[in-house]
């Protein structure tokens, strides 16, 4: 199928690890602004909320009776509901202030919270209106149910809507996406955006906040439409601008190890990017198999003005067909996305990688000012990655590497306790420290670490739920 | 009513086929004018009407409001509504120096509120369900919501009360109320409390505002008023009038050209 | 499954606070007593008075005679269209009879009118509009009776546009 020759190694090694610091100098208060953009994001958010709601009470002369107060709550929800489908579908629309502000797995989790709030209110929307709607017109329920499916005007499609929203929350659940491939629940997701479209004309139909005051008509849909407009402009044209401008291509393919795999993708102006250390591109690779499908990986060295790396386990659907990439595949990338970026605090670091997590963490490695350290954590031998490199690195610049194996299983403990964090590394409790692995490592490292003294604010890490 | 199953164009409320009916209750016609899917919920508007005939008529002996004027029945034993409605008529009556009554000549007869009360509440049923267009129009006195048709707003004749089948003057609007009081058909009804005699000042006077019940009473009240109610009604808030003196003399007050919609 | 439980619990208190103001009948600066929009009332089947059965989507017919009370009085009728132009007609009723019926035909010569006697009466057409009314949605004017409102403007409109 591919036939094309595969070269081990392009240039050994691409990345000499003496690179200075990328961020030297950079000392911008950078930090501090990121701290602040979250709570103007969600002042922003209430903000809009708050105008919605205004909406509502301008509108609402007065409640009077179990009706109207059924029905006053279903149209306040069904407000809600609405602005809450736009707030969602703008976290994900890869808005660089919002990325670079939030950074994108709090932009994640933030989306599948406010995700699973609003499905919940437009389920609560349906009733309270279909109920209220019933003792108005002293209706059962069921009647008044299947009158307003049938002669109010867009509701049959609006119900489509919502059920297609409670279907795709429900597989967005963590315990659903366990059983499937990320692909799959990837582009199950994408028909949120047809519920909205289905949703949308029974808002202006059967909201009575709409039907006749033409200035709230265009509001909400000049809102929509920028949100539209944004949506267009950063997930299908600007990294289609990017991939022409910097001409991705993939220029390398390496084993690792048995199912780890490295990829060199070559461009120009790739400078331009300003991609750091702990920075993430999402890849769309554009061979048959894998044009369809686009995701994110971490930086595994520092970037080249023409040439980046990523390092990539051997699972899925997706991952498993990167090894067979023919070299000169084109790429769309965009990015760079993820604050999981070191900071210059003038702090010793620990860098304390777990299994796949290694990438990232490799990449900030080559770039940290002595003394730094890395705790790389894996089940065995065969496991670890990058080792000749990490030894370059530890000798050229003075860190230290320590390897810590054996699964959590067979070794019947978990060998990451405070106390062995303290035995490896003199005055933790000063350190700054990032990590990055599977969730459960993640987790019990950083309980880890907060035994062991080190404060909360100095133990970063970045814990994506794709 | 036809379903709609198939994904269609987005389309307002009040596109479509509209509904017009004509009930006859009260000892008069109301007419409704719907979108035509929201049939299914008219009946329970119209029985509300009929229920309301039988409790307020001061034609039946038996109604609630002939048993509470002949002093059998109290507040208590008769539909909370009476109350309500009692309550509304003394309001409008100070705010009309007493022009408005629910005792003319001496009767309990609060049959000026209940028609405009009944259609607004009607209006109010319509809107509760989701209904978003309508329009009811008890007698001549007309409560609109939304818009008939998207994009413009109601129009609502004034019949000239001299010229039969002409139109002195055509409003517009888009929830609002259009109530008319005048001579015509039943003859000079309309007492003047403080005379006794009918009141035949003005050929006929149309009140505009946002609802029918005071938009009414105000009519009643400015037509026994006669000239007078000119400032009258230019000192309320929110309402406007227009009259039809009987040389064919017309006057409006200051605010009442917002609303005037020409031919 | 905390944050959950704050933010179904915050949404619900938030719903209730914002119906509750709103349940005090708001009072416009307009009128003085806001209508109340009312508790919904128990449903009229219980009421002893007899009433009417819901007729659905009623048409009202009838030619608009007028009906008069004794001594004569002269009714105008709607206009009608026809290929000479428009024309109106003003009938004269004695003793609740059409005595006399007079066409008032509005042609480029000026006004003419015909005075047709006896038994060529022509129907008053209850549906034809005045150029005026069909460009409304209804009509106000003054109070009229179950019968009067057939001779109306608005049943014309009623029924035109059923």
């Amino acid at each position: 199928m591919l036939g094309v020759e595969r070269r081990s190694a392009p240039v050994a090694p691409p990345f000499p690890p003496s690179r200075p610091a990328a961020r030297e100098g950079a000392c911008d208060g950078a930090p501090a602004r990121r701290r602040a953009a979250p709570t103007i994001v969600l002042l922003v958010i209430t903000g809009g909320l708050l105008a919605v709601l205004a909406l509502w009470w301008s509108d609402t002369p007065s409640v009077h009776g179990l009706g109207d107060y059924l029905t006053g709550a279903g149209r306040i929800l069904g407000l809600m509901a609405g602005y809450g489908v736009v707030v969602l579908v703008a976290l994900m629309a890869r808005l660089p202030p919002l990325e670079r502000g939030l950074g994108t797995d709090r932009l994640t989790r933030w989306h599948a919270m406010g995700g699973r709030y609003v499905v919940t209110i437009i389920v609560a929307h349906a009733l309270l209106i279909t109920w209220g709607y019933a003792v108005t017109a002293h209706e059962g329920l069921i009647n008044e149910a299947g009158t307003l499916l049938i002669s109010y005007p867009d509701v049959l499609m609006a119900t489509v809507a919502g059920l297609l929203l409670v279907g795709i929350g429900a597989v967005s659940a963590r315990a659903a996406r366990r059983h499937m491939a990320y692909e799959t629940w990837y582009y199950l997701h994408f028909y949120t955006y047809l519920a909205i479209a289905l949703a949308f004309s029974h808002q202006f139909a059967d909201g009575a906040s709409f039907a006749s005051d033409l200035k709230a008509r265009i509001a909400w849909a000049a809102l929509y439409l920028l949100v539209a407009a944004l949506v267009v402009w950063y997930r299908l044209i600007n990294p289609l601008r990017n991939a022409v401008r910097h001409q991705f291509r993939v220029v390398g393919v390496r084993r690792e190890s048995a199912d780890v795999v490295s990829i060199y993708i070559g461009g120009r102006y790739l400078d331009e990017l300003q991609a750091e250390p702990g920075q993430f591109f999402r890849w769309r690779f554009l061979s048959r198999n894998l044009w369809w499908s686009s995701h994110p990986y971490s930086l595994s060295a520092l970037p080249r003005p023409d040439v980046m790396r990523i390092t990539v386990k051997d699972h899925g659907d997706h991952s498993g067909a990167l090894g067979d990439l023919p070299i000169g595949t084109r790429v769309v990338a965009e990015g760079p996305y993820g604050t999981f970026i070191p900071e210059q605090t003038g702090r010793r670091v620990l860098l304390l990688a777990g299994g796949v997590g290694i990438p990232p963490l490799r990449a900030m490695f080559a770039m940290l000012p002595a003394p730094v350290t890395l705790i790389y954590r894996a089940s065995g031998p065969g496991d670890v990655v990058f080792g000749d490199e990490l030894e370059a690195i530890a000798r050229d610049r003075g860190a230290t590497v320590h390897y810590l194996l054996g699964s959590r299983d067979r070794l019947g403990r978990d060998p990451l306790t405070a106390g062995q964090l303290n035995h490896m590394v003199p005055g933790l409790h000063r350190h700054d420290v990032y990590v990055c692995g599977p969730a459960g490592m993640t987790d019990s490292a950083i309980a880890a670490l907060k035994a062991a003294g080190v404060p909360r604010k100095r133990i970063h890490h970045e814990s994506f739920e794709f | 009513m036809s379903g709609r199953l198939g994904v269609r164009p987005a389309a307002p409320a009040g596109t479509g086929p509209r509904l017009r009916h004509a009930e006859p209750v009260m000892g008069t016609m109301f007419s409704f004018d719907l979108p035509a899917a929201a049939a299914a919920v008219l009946p329970a508007v119209l029985r509300w009407l009929h229920w309301v005939d039988a409790t307020f008529s001061t034609y039946r002996p038996d109604s609630d409001v002939s048993r509470f004027g002949r002093g059998e029945a109290g507040l208590t034993d008769c539909a909370p509504e009476l109350a309500e409605v009692i309550g509304e008529c003394a309001a409008l009556g100070e705010r009309s120096g007493g022009y408005f009554t629910d005792h003319p000549g001496g009767r309990f007869d609060p049959s000026g509120l209940v028609k405009g009360w009944s259609i607004e509440h009607a209006a109010v049923m319509l809107t509760a369900v989701g209904q978003l267009s309508h329009s009811v129009n008890g007698a001549g006195d007309v409560q609109c919501t939304g818009e008939p048709v998207p994009g413009r707003p109601w129009r609502i004749g004034i019949a000239d009360p001299l010229i039969p089948q002409a139109l002195a003057a055509v409003v517009s609007g888009r929830d609002f109320a259009v109530a008319t009081s005048g001579t015509a058909e039943r003859g000079p009804h309309i007492i003047n409390p403080h005379t006794g005699r009918p009141a035949t000042g003005l050929a006929s006077v149309t009140v505009v505002g946002p609802r029918v019940a005071t938009a009414d009473a105000y009519a009643t009240a400015a037509f026994a008023m006669g000239p007078a109610a000119r400032d009258w009604v230019e000192s309320l808030d929110g309402y406007e009038a227009f009259a039809v003196a009987p040389d064919g003399q017309r006057w409006q007050t200051s605010g009442f050209a917002a609303y005037a919609a020409g031919d | 499954m905390r944050r959950a439980v704050l933010a179904l619990g915050g949404t619900v208190a938030g719903l209730i606070l914002l119906l509750s103001f709103r349940s005090h009948t708001a009072v416009p600066a307009a009128a003085g007593v806001a209508p109340s929009t009312a508790t919904t009332p128990t449903t009229p089947a219980t009421s002893a008075a007899p009433s009417t059965p819901v007729p659905k989507a009623t048409k009202t017919t009838g030619a608009g005679t007028g009906t008069g009370a004794g001594g004569s009085k002269v009714v105008t009728g709607s206009v009608i269209s026809s290929a000479y132009g428009p024309s109106q007609v003003a009938v004269t009723l004695t003793a609740g009879k059409i005595t006399k019926v007079t066409i008032l035909q509005h042609t480029d010569d000026g006004e003419m009118s015909q005075e047709i006697d006896g038994p060529a009466l022509p129907k008053l057409v209850s549906e034809t509009l005045t150029a005026q009314s069909a460009q409304i949605d209804a009509v106000s004017g003054a109070s009229y009776t179950s019968a009067g409102y057939i001779k109306s403007l608005q049943s014309a409109l009623d029924k035109a546009r059923a």
